[in-house]
């Protein structure tokens, strides 16, 4: 099931919602949340709940286990257990056959023809967040940052949490169970307005912005070799909006949904395009797996206390790794190693950096990252090659006779206009956390002309968030 | 329920949820009622202002209820018969003809119309003559001006509860950008002045146009909207050629002959269709079914699909990727009724 579908909102929503507040108790507002979350999940393919179930049932015995453990040895091996069963889940649905295509390439190159088979896995919607999220329980419980729960409902119920099940924030039990475990205290939705005003803001920024982009670039991108410069720059600028909407809208719904239920889920976006350096930018963009990456891979690593090489090295690992978590594909760990470069650049020169103006800075920055979703959205590397090729064709960008410029895709106006309401919203206004929502009337009124202007455009062409896929 | 929202929101909040709801119930009634009164699409029957899209249905049964006397063969199909000339008919075959063709026609059709003439018309032609190009028998939905149409939606081969569900369909799909274009088109239209281009009948039903206009090469050339009849499609809709069978059935049960032909499409657009669609297999199983029935009804049919196939014209006999002008189809009223005189 997705938030921008019409079974979602008007009948999975009100019923999870009414019921939800309806209900006192502890155990039986986390066993309904929990089997509401098991329906939306399994909506979409009933198998794979018995998975989530798994990861679940063996997260909160291990945890248990663990915080029991005497020996430091056996809450080890208890870790361990922990961690090679999501990360085997994750590996077998996620990068099965990507591992295989890789040895294959490898034996090749020795001159082996390793007759490998190719199966045909259906990957599990979420699991890249859920596992993460599953895996951060036992890890914060090893590291005694943590006390595990005895109730599993409660734990089930934080797995499997519909409004960022499948595309994030990654939420960490630490940070929402003060809210698990106050959910009977809780008589009356007090902050309905805020879950409103972020859902709704969420539901426009993903139907209104990021779709209209995708209607228009999505064409670009499948016939790119017909594309001159400008089509170039359009398309991957459109992809660029149309990312960062998709998936920060997708972070508000979430959010929004949270505050329907009585929780508070952190900051998954914090006006990335605002960033003044790389570094920045990666504490504004997805922060949840950001901070998941350094608590749990940067810092263990070494992070940046065993001398600048080492930091170098661990930054571009856990950026490797950090690519190939969003994908089985080759672009996806170059794009991660390019951030990490980036971000080892930048360490090494900080000092002559921080000091150009913050205008140039902001800019250098944006165009840094512009060209890394270029490795991004491109299904291989000729792709991406002639993308960039064609964006940085300066020669023939100023050849005003030559129709490279323009070729067969001339700037949409209807585009051109989306990427500048894209372009202001997404660099000159505040974000949905820096805004104060009020109690207001006239927000009320004015959020429902938006909603059911989302409606509109959602009842033309309905389409899965990005992060979906990841 | 107001018990139940005191129970589970805050006071504020629940003013806040009221006025959403209000504003959301209010936008949308707004949008409906737009819909209905201004019915850019001719689909609710309002008829305050004119559609932006042909509404032929009604208006060409209406027509032929008060034909006095009564046609004595009636052509069925979508807008690529159109241009099918009853006088040509009449003057090869001896018999009165009437165009009945409607836009975006179906199997399903056929039927309904069939029957009204039939049944609540009380006209009973010689034959039914019928022009169908092979992605006809697709999956698109059944045409909402059917569905929605008081004579027709009667005899349509499915279950009120199907209608029901088509009909909530409908209605919400007026709920879109597109139809909010078309809203706004009309209105605009009708306060200004409507575009040239505009198709109309003669009382025969013959599709008014200028034949000495010059062939738009650039529109032949395009094949998009003929690989679109083929979107998705594997094989031949089901339920469509049930519909095509009672068609024949209920036909053959009131002595009124059928013939049918595949209306042409140009060279170009077959090849594109083939290199891009499943047109061959979808064709093949069209070709056989339609043998198949022949056998075993009061039928004939002509496979026209290319202009190879009648000696057609293939320079100057189209309008565009999939219809067929007046001189494609002045060929094949000769080639089906030529040896009848």
């Amino acid at each position: 099931m997705i938030f921008n579908s019409f079974i979602f909102l008007f009948a999975f929503l009100p019923v999870a919602f009414i019921v939800y507040w309806l209900l006192r108790g502890k155990q039986v507002r986390y066993l309904w949340l929990t089997a509401m979350s098991y329906i939306f999940y399994g909506y979409w393919n009933w198998r794979f709940i018995f998975l989530m179930l798994l990861v679940t049932t063996v997260d909160f015995a291990l945890g248990l286990f663990i915080d029991r453990a005497v020996t430091s040895k056996k809450r080890k091996i208890l870790l361990s257990l922990s961690i090679i069963t999501n990360l085997g889940l994750l590996g077998f649905f996620k990068y099965f056959n990507f591992g295989l295509d890789a040895l294959r390439i490898m034996s090749s190159t020795f001159g082996l023809d390793l007759a490998l088979p190719i199966l045909s896995i259906i990957l599990p919607v979420g699991i890249s967040f859920y596992t993460f999220q599953s895996m951060s329980y036992t890890i914060d419980i090893y590291r005694k940052q943590l006390s595990p729960t005895k109730n599993f409902l409660e734990f089930a119920c934080f797995v499997s949490l519909f409004p960022q099940l499948v595309a994030g924030p990654i939420v960490r039990f630490r940070e929402i169970v003060s809210d698990l475990e106050n959910i009977d205290k809780l008589e009356k939705s007090k902050a309905m307005h805020k879950g409103i005003n972020f859902f709704v803001i969420g539901l426009a920024k993903k139907v209104l912005l990021a779709d209209s982009i995708a209607l228009i670039i999505n064409p670009m991108f499948n016939n790119y070799a017909l594309l001159g410069t400008v089509g170039a720059w359009l398309a991957v600028l459109g992809y660029t909006y149309q990312l960062y909407f998709d998936f920060s809208g997708y972070s508000d719904m979430a959010v929004g949904l949270g505050y329907l239920f009585g929780f508070r889920f952190p900051q998954n976006f914090n006006s990335p395009y605002k960033a003044i350096n790389i570094s920045d930018f990666w504490r504004r963009w997805h922060i949840s797996l950001s901070t998941w990456l350094r608590d749990y891979l940067y810092i263990p690593l070494g992070g940046s206390r065993l001398g600048n090489t080492r930091t170098y090295v661990n930054l571009l690992l856990t950026m490797l790794l950090g690519g190939l978590w969003h994908g089985a594909n080759w672009t996806f760990v170059v794009w991660g190693g390019y951030h990490g470069a980036l971000l080892a650049l930048y360490k090494a020169f900080q000092k002559q950096y921080d000091q150009l103006p913050v205008a140039l800075q902001k800019s250098l920055t944006f165009l840094l990252v512009i060209i890394g979703w270029v490795f991004f959205r491109s299904t291989d590397f000729s792709m991406a090659n002639s993308l960039l090729r064609k964006m940085f064709n300066l020669k023939k960008l100023f050849d005003l006779n030559s129709n490279f410029w323009l070729a067969t895709f001339s700037p949409h106006l209807w585009l051109m206009a989306l990427l500048t309401a894209a372009f202001l919203l997404a660099h000159f206004t505040k974000n949905t956390f820096e805004i104060r929502w009020k109690v207001k009337l006239v927000h009320a009124a004015l959020l429902g002309f938006i909603f059911v202007l989302a409606l509109i455009f959602m009842n033309y062409k309905q389409s899965v968030f990005l992060y979906y896929q990841f | 329920m107001i018990i139940s929202a005191k129970k589970i929101l805050a006071k504020k909040e629940l003013c806040f949820v009221f006025t959403f709801c209000a504003s959301v119930i209010f936008f949308i009634s707004f949008i409906f009622t737009l819909s209905v009164f201004v019915d850019p699409r001719g689909i609710f029957g309002t008829n305050l202002i004119k559609p932006v899209i042909l509404t032929n249905r009604t208006e060409k049964l209406n027509v032929l209820g008060a034909k006095n006397p009564p046609p004595e063969i009636i052509i069925f199909g979508s807008s690529r018969v159109f241009e099918m000339d009853p006088l040509l008919v009449q003057k090869y075959s001896g018999w009165r003809a009437y165009n009945a063709s409607v836009s975006y026609a179906r199997p399903e059709e056929y039927l309904s119309m069939a029957k009204y003439i039939v049944n609540d018309l009380g006209i009973k032609p010689k034959i039914f003559l019928v022009g169908f190009s092979v992605g006809e028998f697709n999956n698109d939905d059944i045409d909402p001006q059917t569905i929605m149409s008081p004579l027709l939606r009667k005899y349509l081969p499915i279950s009120r509860k199907q209608i029901l569900i088509q009909g909530i369909k409908i209605f919400k799909e007026s709920i879109n950008p597109r139809y909010l274009r078309d809203i706004g088109l009309a209105l605009f239209w009708r306060a200004t002045s409507y575009p040239d281009e505009q198709v109309a009948f003669d009382e025969n039903g013959y599709q008014k146009f200028d034949k000495n206009a010059p062939i738009n090469r650039e529109r032949i050339s395009q094949s998009r909207p003929a690989v679109d009849l083929f979107l998705n499609l594997t094989n031949l809709n089901s339920e469509r050629k049930k519909y095509f069978e009672s068609f024949l059935k209920f036909s053959g049960d009131n002595n009124i002959e059928v013939i049918a032909f595949i209306t042409p499409m140009p060279g170009i657009s077959l090849q594109a269709l083939r290199k891009q669609t499943q047109y061959e297999t979808i064709y093949q199983e069209l070709v056989a079914l339609m043998n198949g029935l022949e056998n075993e009804n009061y039928f004939k049919f002509y496979d026209f699909s290319g202009t190879n196939k009648f000696n057609g014209d293939e320079e100057s006999g189209f309008n565009d990727s999939t219809h067929p002008s007046h001189k494609n189809l002045d060929i094949i009223v000769k080639k089906i009724f030529g040896g009848k005189t």
